[in-house]
């Protein structure tokens, strides 16, 4: 063994480089939104490719399906001008009910308004995996009663989130089903259906 | 001082848990997930220098992995080959910052356990530590950190690395080298 391995100042330069580092706190789930994006992806190509059989027409449609379906899944989320006042979540009937066009199928985007009371708080957003968990990403909004609201466009499907308020404190919605992820850390569940909006 | 273990090149029941992920469950990954990030991570912070980089290039890794899980011969050393993927993006990641001035030393300070106490003459020392420690060549820094945090041996390094071993042992020394030149005079030895 060398000299520099016995060598006081670099067994100190490497304890102090030895001290832990804390990632974010939402690290995982922000690794497993992707994984689940990534794997979503994944089956949707291999399924298109599936339909798409030797010799037929739409052998350029995988490609079109997936950037298409690539776009639906970025979400869109808007400002909704017709609000709950539930205190939890509440499904709003579109009036006009958004599609997106896949090119082989048509994924009908849901309108679905999420709302939690929170008079005190000075600032209330949603994480999820629509948004990379960032809650700047989709604000909600203070109603004059108190209530805090958001409505999104979204595929059907289940989305997990949380609430973020005053850009420090994470909770789940207090009225939503909750399920613990695959961390142990509680998400409140919406499960956005084709045609109902959401149960 | 608390300090972290080396790199988990092995895990008991990995084989088990891909096993599970590979058989469609992908949630299962978030078991090799949460196993794998605090070492990795740390391995990740060091190189790059500060967290924001770190943690595109640990969650790249793990995507990647994810996506081409099957082509990991020995599960049972997922840590292993996992490393080798995660090696490659702070290759990436650290020749697309190239020389981009990055005052990350303080941020990285501010990762370390917040229930730690940070007196004023620690963190200074901290600071050089980590200004230092910018400053080695790349390959420099990947060797040093290999020996000596995360305390692997050189033919384990040249698995990881695809170096060889008298290669990776003169990176480590000119690391030495350089980390105690620039050093000695801030230590006051």
């Amino acid at each position: 063994m060398s000299d520099h391995e016995h060598d006081a100042l670099i067994n100190e330069i490497s304890s102090e480089l030895k001290r832990p580092v804390r990632l974010s706190e939402n690290f995982d789930a922000r690794v497993m939104s992707a994984i689940r994006t990534s794997h979503l992806t994944v089956v949707r190509g291999e399924r298109d490719a599936a339909r798409a059989a030797p010799g037929s027409r739409r052998l350029l449609v995988p490609a079109i399906a997936s950037l298409a379906a690539a776009a639906a899944f970025a979400f869109f989320m808007i400002r909704g001008s017709e609000v709950s006042t539930d205190q939890t979540i509440a499904a709003v009937a579109p009036p006009i009910t958004p599609v997106v066009n896949t090119g082989e199928e048509r994924v009908v985007l849901q309108e679905v308004t999420l709302s939690v009371y929170l008079p005190k708080a000075k600032s209330v957003g949603v994480m999820a995996a629509f948004n990379d968990w960032d809650a700047t990403r989709s604000p909600m909004k203070r109603q004059s009663d108190g209530n805090w609201t958001i409505t999104l466009r979204l595929p059907p499907g289940s989305y997990e989130y949380q609430f973020l308020t005053n850009g420090n404190t994470r909770m789940t919605d207090p009225l939503a089903p909750a399920t613990d992820s695959e961390f142990g850390e509680a998400n409140s569940v919406l499960t956005v259906t084709p045609r109902q909006g959401i149960q | 001082m608390a300090e972290l273990q080396g790199l988990p090149l092995q895990g008991d029941d990995d084989a088990v848990v891909i096993a599970n992920v590979r058989a469609g469950d992908s949630s299962a990954f978030g078991v090799i997930v949460a196993r794998y990030r605090t070492q990795f991570g740390r391995y990740a912070v060091r190189m790059l220098g500060n967290r924001e980089d770190a943690e595109e290039a640990l969650q790249d890794a793990f995507v990647r992995a994810f996506r081409s899980l099957e082509t990991c011969e020995d599960p049972a050393k997922f840590g292993s080959w996992f490393f080798r993927i995660l090696a490659n993006r702070c290759r990436t990641a650290g020749a697309r910052r190239g020389r981009r001035d990055r005052t990350f030393v303080r941020d990285e300070i501010a990762l370390t356990d917040a229930s730690e106490e940070h007196p004023a003459e620690r963190d200074a020392w901290r600071e050089e530590i980590e200004r230092a420690l910018k400053l080695l060549d790349d390959d420099q820094r990947e060797a040093f950190l290999l020996k000596h945090v995360e305390e692997l041996g050189y033919e384990e390094m040249s698995e990881l690395t695809g170096v060889g071993v008298s290669a990776l042992k003169m990176r480590v020394k000119r690391a030495c080298e350089r980390l105690r030149s620039m050093l000695q005079e801030v230590q006051g030895v």
